[in-house]
């Protein structure tokens, strides 16, 4: 998909709303992207502290997971997805992507909106 | 000059299983009377836009209410709600939008709800026909997709009532089941309002919206649409009552009509208003016609 993890570092970080959902976050979170691209976001206390390859990390070390294929993504990041790829949540029920569902999943939906918002952005060359 | 909604609200107390609750509920506009009905975890503010649509209050008298533990119909004063768990239950469901009617004196008003509102819809229509001369069924179903349902309660009380879990992803959760054509200041009212409920209230209303409606093909065969017809809308952006869902209780109804509604989702009144009124207006003149 071409995405671009410094790219989306730094929109992030200097994303309101995204910096805001993420307070208090201390741990990672892990996209896998397929055809083995794998980020991990890493956070302490809110703030995004670095978006390294993530191939290594394991799941049981992640506070959040989210993977799909690639084609799925596409579809995910699409301007005007097709139903039901309009958010994480929905893709997972309805297209089996994977979405972890732990408390922290929960807990930090808000910011799983608009990190994929961004990534629209960046896929879709609007950022 | 000062803008005013032309919007009033009220107060009225209606008993429904020996407990009298004080409902809250708004009301615009003159004619045949139409009974709103909010979806899980929500209230009739969902109802704004169509409450100031004059194209729909010039022959209609509409009513948004907000079921009790929702919106500004506080819990019972005089039950210890806080010693049990909410739940919503199908037999409640029925019961409040008739005491309303019979409270207000309306003459067999027309129900339309969306959601578990929508859900409500077929059950009045199924439970009660002589009381309704119609009923609009926003996202309903004989029963929600089957993903959802496998959930369980658990399931959906670890996601909605969760206290590691702040209520502002319900709100956020919503999103899995709006158009993303609908313009995004609607979006954030939607999930304005799911983040403005009650503790538990929205996880304990999907009791009903999952579990407690749940009807039979023999059941919808047996809806009687010349007593109180049934109308469908149903958003295609909605994944826990698809077209696809909806298609299957229509094909059911004798004389039900459904209409698949094209960029909207789950939450059509309030996604976009000015798109689902043109699924409505033509149900509501046919209604006014056959009145």
């Amino acid at each position: 998909m071409g995405l671009d993890c410094k790219a989306f570092a730094e929109l992030a970080r200097g994303d309101f709303e995204f910096t805001r959902e993420t307070r208090y976050l201390t741990g990672i979170i892990k996209l896998e992207f397929g055809g083995g691209i794998v980020w991990a976001l890493n956070f302490h206390n809110g703030v995004l502290t670095l978006v390294e390859d993530g191939v290594a990390v394991s799941d049981s070390d992640c506070k959040i997971v989210v993977g799909g294929r690639s084609d799925q993504w596409e579809s995910l990041l699409e301007d005007k997805p097709l139903p039901f790829y309009q958010c994480l949540q929905s893709a997972a029920v309805k297209h089996q992507m994977k979405l972890s569902d732990t408390n922290e999943t929960f807990a930090y939906l808000p910011a799983l909106n608009r990190m994929t918002t961004l990534l629209r952005q960046l896929k879709n060359g609007r950022a | 000059m000062t803008k005013h909604d032309p919007i009033t609200g009220r107060y009225v107390y209606l008993t429904v299983e020996g407990i009298e609750y004080r409902v809250y509920y708004e009301e615009a506009g003159q004619g045949i009377p139409l009974i709103v009905g909010h979806t899980a975890g929500s209230d009739g503010r969902q109802y704004r836009h169509l409450l100031c649509d004059e194209e729909v209050t010039r022959n209609y008298r509409v009513i948004a209410f907000d079921l009790p533990y929702h919106g500004k119909s506080l819990p019972p004063y005089g039950v210890r709600w806080w010693e049990q768990e909410y739940n919503m239950t199908k037999a409640r469901m029925i019961a409040f939008p008739n005491a309303l009617s019979d409270a207000l004196g309306l003459d067999r008003p027309v129900y339309m709800g969306s959601s578990m509102g929508g859900h409500l819809a077929c059950d009045l229509a199924s439970t009660c026909p002589e009381r309704y001369r119609a009923t609009i069924a926003v996202e309903g179903a004989l029963r929600s997709a089957v993903e959802y349902v496998d959930v369980g309660m658990a399931g959906i009380r670890k996601e909605f009532d969760n206290p590691n879990v702040n209520r502002t992803s319900i709100g956020a959760a919503m999103m899995l089941n709006i158009s993303p054509y609908s313009p995004e200041e609607n979006v954030r009212e939607i999930q304005w309002e799911y983040a403005c409920g009650g503790p538990g209230i929205f996880a304990g209303d999907l009791l009903y919206y999952y579990y407690e409606h749940n009807m039979s093909d023999d059941e919808a065969r047996a809806i009687d649409t010349s007593k109180c017809m049934l109308y469908l809308l149903t958003g295609e952006y909605d994944p826990n009552t698809s077209p696809k869902e909806t298609q299957a209780l229509a094909d059911l109804v004798p004389g039900a009509k459904f209409w698949p509604m094209k960029q909207l989702g789950h939450f059509p009144v309030t996604e976009d208003y000015t798109k689902f009124r043109q699924y409505l207006l033509p149900i509501l003149e046919e209604i006014k016609a056959n009145s």
